[in-house]
């Protein structure tokens, strides 16, 4: 048990820890502190906005009590998005796998420990997600008594075990993808987009879950009783039947307990199989080709990117997702233009659309994480003779070439679809453009400030680390910033695209100064 | 060919690594850089490879100024760490691909080079698998090849023979000389005393962050064994 305690403190702490940004002492557990209070944050107020507005909803048409599996259901949801890659890469993919099999302890015990710390990470959101949902409860009209206190909390307690053992069991099949697909990486990411739709088509779901409810109650209670056992024994734990807070909790926990146990079984073969390569001695030398400097370091930050499927994952979402709007844009023009035709015409959506590409072009952020990424083979590019423009250039052309293609493609697509004038297409470009630059740039500051170098794989830097989160945010206050004034002033749009485009351009170019110069010191010094 | 004049490195924190450690390799000469873990061994290597910023002192290869001139010392060099980290995501021949175009060699010459230093280190048939596939010794054969390619004027290796086989040991030895019959210069970091002794011109010995000894090997040595100054020279750093 003492060993247990020890290893799930040490696992616990590099969970946390690979928020920290690399840094020692008082600021590693500033940044520890922050990571867990963001997350804290980030629960109670999307559970707030969520607990009430269903809570409204429901209470009107006499299904308050819906509300709970409900909440509980998208606490679930939402903890899996934020630890299914942290699963993959920390369970399976992490460096201390070695030393931590050779120690005395057993293997199950090794899992366990790396799982119970993935499950503290749920409890944390899970249990401030589900105290607001109670309050909520409460407040419109839920009946409050004891039993439903304790069995509140141990609802928060237990229900974290489900997200826990879902991004386990995804995570040996992104675990087996990484290491097994890297031959074939378009496939690699093709799965993991339309596992993304999924997640994706899931949450927007959720939005209308409260509707489907009222439509379908007897269909939710159906599946209550069957697919979603364990939030229907839930709600009946906080609602008429307390004592089935027993049931649920052995429904959470003992799933959980008797994965761990079979995969520890195996889980020495099971690392052995998920970080085996293959490796060929027939190679044949032929005469090879020259690219000259750029061209290569252009082409080895592609190949980077490409090489790793959770990078392209989490920073192609704006991409993806432009593209995917103008097909849906061109394929069910008729739908849209009708929704179009009552929002005022063509020419009235136009700010929408070019507030969508802004938005989207500055999530496309794989700068921020591109020298954190590089981690212990810095020293290849350090020792290189190569400029502070070539090498952080390289950096930024992959970052602006990724968000280009679907500012280029959504603007161009949507407006021969939509008989949108060409000045107007070209502003938007240009917009998406300029924002795009900036993001590239502006990443590459962030991730120097704020570098991850000994991350044991790169989902811990491209999800969890601190300059991939303070990339995010930048990209909102400066795409924020944009959208606010076109929303609230209605400017002109091309002349709107043209300022906005021109004053990020100029930040960009600070910005870009900076890089070659303090920046390339502050390289050194990582 | 390596001049190093009053180099002081103090890192974060306030630890001095390095201390005011002045240093010259001529050209056709082999440096042996010893000292005991945590000496500043690596920290002066590094900086001398350009990887590490430094506050005080100059380093030049061949007249350029490391911190003021870097992109041309850097050109001229080729730096191989303990551990080399290489470009997991590469294969061996398209990591080799790369350094040869980073450093500006022509198609014939890095078909040639490629050819003459992967067969010396048997990895040729290896070269088109993944660099994640390989072993420790066959990482540091390739970063190795990768150093060669460029045949630099100054090569500068940490711990060079760790994780190599004795063959691979006994060629890397060869083509040290090679580069300096050439008209280059290496400097190596080892713990390997009679290695050193046998292939260095010159010894320097640093302990604490200040050069101690420095000297041709057979001036440094004299009648003894280099493995018994270093020890007289640490039981001295001990008992001052």
């Amino acid at each position: 048990m003492r060993k247990l305690l020890v290893l799930l403190k040490l696992n616990f702490r590099a969970l946390l820890s690979s928020f920290s940004g690399g840094r020692s002492g008082k600021k590693k557990k500033m940044g520890m502190l922050g990571a867990t209070l963001l997350l804290g944050g980030l629960a109670v107020y999307l559970s707030v906005i969520y607990s009430m507005l269903m809570g409204d909803a429901l209470s009107q048409v006499g299904l308050l009590d819906s509300m709970l599996p409900l909440m509980a259901a998208m606490s679930c949801v939402m903890a899996l998005m934020m630890t299914v890659f942290a699963a993959s890469g920390f369970i399976f993919g992490g460096k201390d796998s070695d030393l931590m099999l050779s120690l005395p302890v057993s293997p199950f015990v090794v899992m366990l420990s790396k799982l119970l710390a993935l499950y503290i990470e749920n409890l944390l959101f899970c249990f401030l997600w589900m105290i607001p949902t109670g309050v909520a409860y409460i407040i419109y009209g839920g009946s409050l008594s004891v039993a439903f206190c304790i069995n509140l909390v141990l609802v928060a307690l237990f229900l974290p075990f489900i997200p826990s053992l879902v991004g386990m069991l995804i995570g040996v099949v992104i675990s087996w993808m990484t290491a097994n697909l890297k031959k074939n990486v378009i496939l690699s990411n093709v799965v993991y987009f339309l596992f993304f739709a999924v997640v994706i088509i899931l949450c927007s779901q959720v939005n209308s879950l409260g509707a489907i409810l009222i439509q379908n109650s007897e269909g939710f209670n159906a599946l209550l009783a069957t697919w979603l056992l364990p939030f229907g024994l839930l709600q009946k734990a906080l609602t008429t039947a307390p004592l089935h807070i027993i049931s649920f909790m052995l429904i959470c926990a003992v799933p959980f307990v008797i994965v761990t146990y079979i995969f520890s079984i195996s889980y020495k073969k099971l690392l052995t199989l998920l970080t085996s390569h293959k490796m060929r001695s027939d190679y044949k030398l032929g005469r090879l080709g020259a690219k000259g400097q750029t061209k290569a370091l252009v082409n080895k930050e592609f190949g980077r990117y490409f090489s790793s499927t959770i990078y392209v994952f989490n920073t192609a979402f704006g991409t993806v997702m432009l593209i995917m709007a103008a097909a849906a844009a061109v394929i069910m023009r008729g739908t849209v233009m009708f929704y179009v035709e009552i929002m005022g015409g063509v020419t009235a959506v136009l700010p929408l659309l070019a507030t969508a590409i802004i938005a989207l072009a500055a999530t496309v952020d794989t700068s921020s994480v591109s020298i954190s990424l590089e981690g212990k083979t810095l020293w290849i590019l350090r020792e290189a003779p190569v400029t502070p423009a070539a090498l952080f250039g390289a950096k930024a052309l992959v970052c602006f070439s990724v968000a280009m293609a679907g500012v280029v493609i959504s603007a161009v697509v949507i407006g021969i679809a939509y008989g949108i004038p060409a000045v107007t297409v070209i502003s938007i470009i240009l917009a998406g453009a300029a924002i795009s630059a900036n993001t590239a740039v502006s990443g590459l500051w962030i991730n120097l400030l704020l570098p991850k170098m000994d991350a044991s794989n790169d989902t811990v830097v491209v999800k969890q680390s601190a300059s991939a989160m303070v990339g995010m945010l930048y990209g909102v206050v400066i795409a924020g910033a944009g959208i606010a004034i076109l929303l609230m002033l209605n400017p002109p749009l091309e002349l709107f695209c043209i300022v906005y485009a021109i004053i990020v351009t100029i930040i960009t170019i600070v910005f870009w100064r900076l890089l070659l110069t303090k920046g390339y010191q502050r390289l050194a010094e990582i | 060919m390596l001049t190093i004049s009053h180099f002081t490195k103090t890192y974060h924190g306030g630890k001095t690594a390095v201390d005011d450690l002045s240093l010259t390799v001529e050209s056709g000469e082999i440096m042996g850089f010893i000292g005991h873990n945590g000496a500043g061994k690596t920290t002066t290597l590094k900086s001398v490879a350009g990887i590490l910023d430094f506050e005080q002192g100059d380093i030049e290869i061949d007249g350029h100024d490391i911190k003021t001139d870097a992109v041309a010392a850097k050109s001229i060099t080729a730096f191989l760490p303990d551990n080399p980290d290489l470009y997991e995501f590469m294969t061996g021949i398209s990591y080799l691909n790369f350094i040869a175009d980073i450093y500006n060699i022509s198609a014939d010459e890095r078909t040639q080079r490629i050819k003459k230093y992967s067969d010396a280190f048997q990895l040729t048939g290896s070269l088109g698998s993944n660099i994640s596939s390989y072993s420790h010794g066959m990482k540091q054969k390739l970063a190795l090849i990768s150093a060669m390619i460029r045949n630099p004027k100054l090569l500068i290796l940490d711990e060079p023979f760790v994780g190599l086989d004795p063959q691979a040991a006994f060629t890397m030895k060869t083509y040290l000389r090679e580069i300096c019959d050439n008209g280059g210069a290496v400097i190596f970091s080892t713990h390997v005393l009679e290695v050193a002794e046998k292939l260095c011109d010159k010894i320097a010995i640093i302990r604490g962050g200040k050069l101690v000894e420095v000297g041709k090997t057979a001036d440094v040595v004299g009648k003894s064994t280099l493995e018994s100054v270093f020890l007289e020279l640490a039981s001295e750093g001990e008992n001052a």
